[in-house]
């Protein structure tokens, strides 16, 4: 018995924990090594960079270790992306595939327009960030298409674009004519040029929308530049709320990189876990309320009269709000009950009806929806006369041809249950509009309550909290 | 109103917040009440026109009219608009009232109070003061039939007219 109360304490604790805290979903984006090529930009046989996927599954270690951050690599949440983001990136694919056939086709033209609205399309699906290397592809492919057409200074930017999004790129030597090496090489100097590689990598405006459209808070990001002898390591995490970076380390040593990065996470880690919403007092209106408005009801059992008996009123009500769930709630209402088409009901009466019980709420505090049931005494402040006979209504009650008249005298007293629906709507703390709807059932007074019962009553009122 | 009452017959709620919301707007817009046209005191509208004398030479009649029911007295009078001492009042039955179309029927006693008689009512309150076209039978003689008109002198029917004591 004591083993299964601790465990219930344990998984309550578990659970408990779970729902307190907020979780840190840190996307990791691939990486970038800038560095001077040279001749190195055509080898028979490129070498593969493994320090790339290395240091991605480093970052993720080093997150992984703080409570409540949980890393994700960008390839994990392909099936995450919208349909949108995803439609987008087959319709940049199948343009560059339209491209390159009119390219291969010896239509450079045609071939530069579709390369141009793939990539077009690629920005719009985030593969500058998610997927850089089939956005170099597109850039590489522009290029040449352009050199065929002529235009050497726009085909230079393409290659120096598609370097960009893939430094790691390499040629097979002699694959390409040796005036195609030449403008590639050319363009692969201008990266020599990137001094802050991780700002002009990943720009502020493309994280920030890329993190709302992953529906993420935080993206981790990195880049290696090579200077002279030394590799340039640096990394930043982004806060897509903030729309900047939380921080950013960088190192010549990259040995030295976990240690700063770890001071780093450390430190945003503090500041960054928060108390789930749940947890968090909602600021909620003043607990009492006091209402006025206008009221209508219909007496929808009327034996005394063939038609419906109906009429207009004030209501004045007072709420209190235990809770963010539940209410106490009492109301005055004066009616005053007209004359039916028929003139069964002899003259109008008007009655005072006191209802007082308890509401459930529910939905937030705008607009608030609420079930009510109480208790309502009323009281006629007039005599109710009805008949169906028409001599009566005529000659009169005592005259010898009036058959059978129905009459309460003053003060009528019905007593009974209420149940209601409660419509809030509040669109500042200091005033809100309520439409009510509500029935009465009358126990009370068999002989009232079986002639007259059951008024269905609506009403729209305007409320002060205070 | 009344048409629309009997055409609506979803749920009790439909149709009590509509007769309800009808009402009010009706009463808003100042619609004259169909359920109340009959109402009122009527006189013989020539003063040089005499009834037969199985109604007395003069009559009046005071009508009641709630919705689809009607009542009244038919008051006797001679051609100077004093009380008959042989017959002074009888009480008006209604058989059928379209307030819609502004017919009735009923029947009365005559002057003679074993003579019964027959009314054919139709008004016409498109002017001011309204009338009644007034069509009347002797039950026992279908011979005897006479037409006259009524004018409404007062929509409110005074206690005085409402008594009939014969």
């Amino acid at each position: 018995m004591r083993a299964l109360l601790c465990l219930l304490m344990v998984l309550w604790t578990t659970q408990a924990s779970a729902q307190t805290w907020r979780e840190l979903e840190v996307v990791l984006l691939p990486g970038a090594f800038y560095q001077p090529l040279g001749d190195r930009l055509f080898r028979e046989d490129p070498p593969q960079d493994l320090s790339e996927s290395a240091l991605l599954e480093h970052f993720q270690t080093q997150l992984a270790q703080y409570d409540l951050v949980k890393p994700q690599a960008i390839h994990t949440l392909t099936d995450t992306l919208s349909v949108d983001l995803r439609r987008m990136l087959t319709l940049a694919q199948e343009r560059f595939d339209m491209g390159l056939s009119a390219w291969k086709a010896l239509n450079p033209q045609d071939a530069v327009t579709h390369f141009e609205r793939a990539r077009e399309l690629h920005r719009e699906a985030f593969s500058d960030l998610l997927a850089p290397h089939l956005l170099a592809e597109v850039e590489l492919y522009r290029g040449l298409a352009l050199l065929d057409l002529g235009e050497q200074g726009l085909a230079h930017f393409a290659f120096a674009q598609s370097l960009f999004y893939a430094p790691e790129q390499r040629f097979q030597a002699g694959y390409y004519e040796s005036s195609v090496e030449e403008r590639l090489q050319a363009a692969a100097l201008e990266l020599q040029r990137i001094t802050d590689v991780l700002s002009i990598r990943f720009s502020g405006e493309r994280l920030s929308a890329l993190g709302k459209a992953l529906k993420r808070d935080y993206i981790l990001v990195h880049a290696r530049l090579q200077q002279k002898n030394e590799t340039l390591l640096q990394v930043g995490l982004f806060d897509v709320r903030r729309a900047s970076f939380a921080f950013r380390v960088q190192s010549k040593t990259p040995e030295a990189i976990p240690k700063e990065l770890d001071y780093a996470l450390s430190a945003w880690h503090t500041c960054a876990l928060e108390v789930s919403r749940a947890l968090v007092r909602k600021r909620e209106s003043a607990p009492w309320s006091i209402e006025l408005g206008y009221a209508h009801h219909v007496w929808l059992h009327h034996r005394p009269t063939r038609n419906f008996l109906q009429g207009p009123g004030v209501v004045l009500g007072v709420n209190h709000r235990f809770n963010s769930n539940l209410e106490f709630w009492a109301a005055y209402r004066q009616r005053v009950t007209l004359m039916d088409s028929n003139t069964d009901l002899l003259d109008v009466f008007t009655s005072g009806h006191l209802s007082t019980g308890l509401g459930l709420m529910i939905g937030p505090e705008v607009l608030r929806l609420s079930l009510r049931l109480g208790l309502e005494l009323a009281l006629s402040h007039a005599d109710i006369t009805a008949t169906t006979d028409v001599d009566c209504k005529f000659f009169g009650p005592s005259h010898p041809r009036c058959g059978t008249t129905f009459q309460a005298n003053n003060p009528a007293v019905w007593f009974g249950l209420e149940v209601g629906l409660r419509l809030r709507y509040m669109p500042v703390r200091s005033w809100y509009v309520s439409f009510d709807i509500g029935m009465n059932s009358y126990l009370l007074s068999q002989s009232l309550s079986s002639e007259l019962n059951f008024p269905l009553h609506a009403s729209i009122k305007l409320g002060i909290p205070f | 109103m009344t048409t629309l009452r009997k055409s609506v017959s979803v749920s009790v709620f439909t149709k009590s917040f509509l007769g309800a919301g009808l009402v009010w707007l009706g009463g808003l817009s100042g619609c004259d009440n169909l359920n109340e046209r009959f109402t009122g005191l009527w006189l013989i509208a020539d003063e040089n026109e005499a009834a037969p004398p199985w109604l007395g030479e003069g009559v009046i009649l005071a009508l009641g009219h709630y919705g689809p029911d009607l009542t009244g007295v038919v008051h006797f009078r001679d051609l100077n608009g004093l009380r008959l001492s042989t017959c002074a009042c009888s009480f008006f039955e209604s058989s059928r009232v379209d307030a819609d179309i502004g017919r009735l029927s009923g029947y009365s006693k005559g002057c003679n109070p074993d003579d019964m008689v027959i009314w054919q009512l139709s008004i016409d309150d498109e002017e001011e003061p309204a009338y009644l076209q007034a069509s009347v039978t002797l039950a026992s003689s279908p011979q005897a039939r006479t037409t006259f008109r009524l004018i409404r002198s007062q929509e409110f029917v005074a206690t005085e007219w409402r008594a009939c004591t014969p």
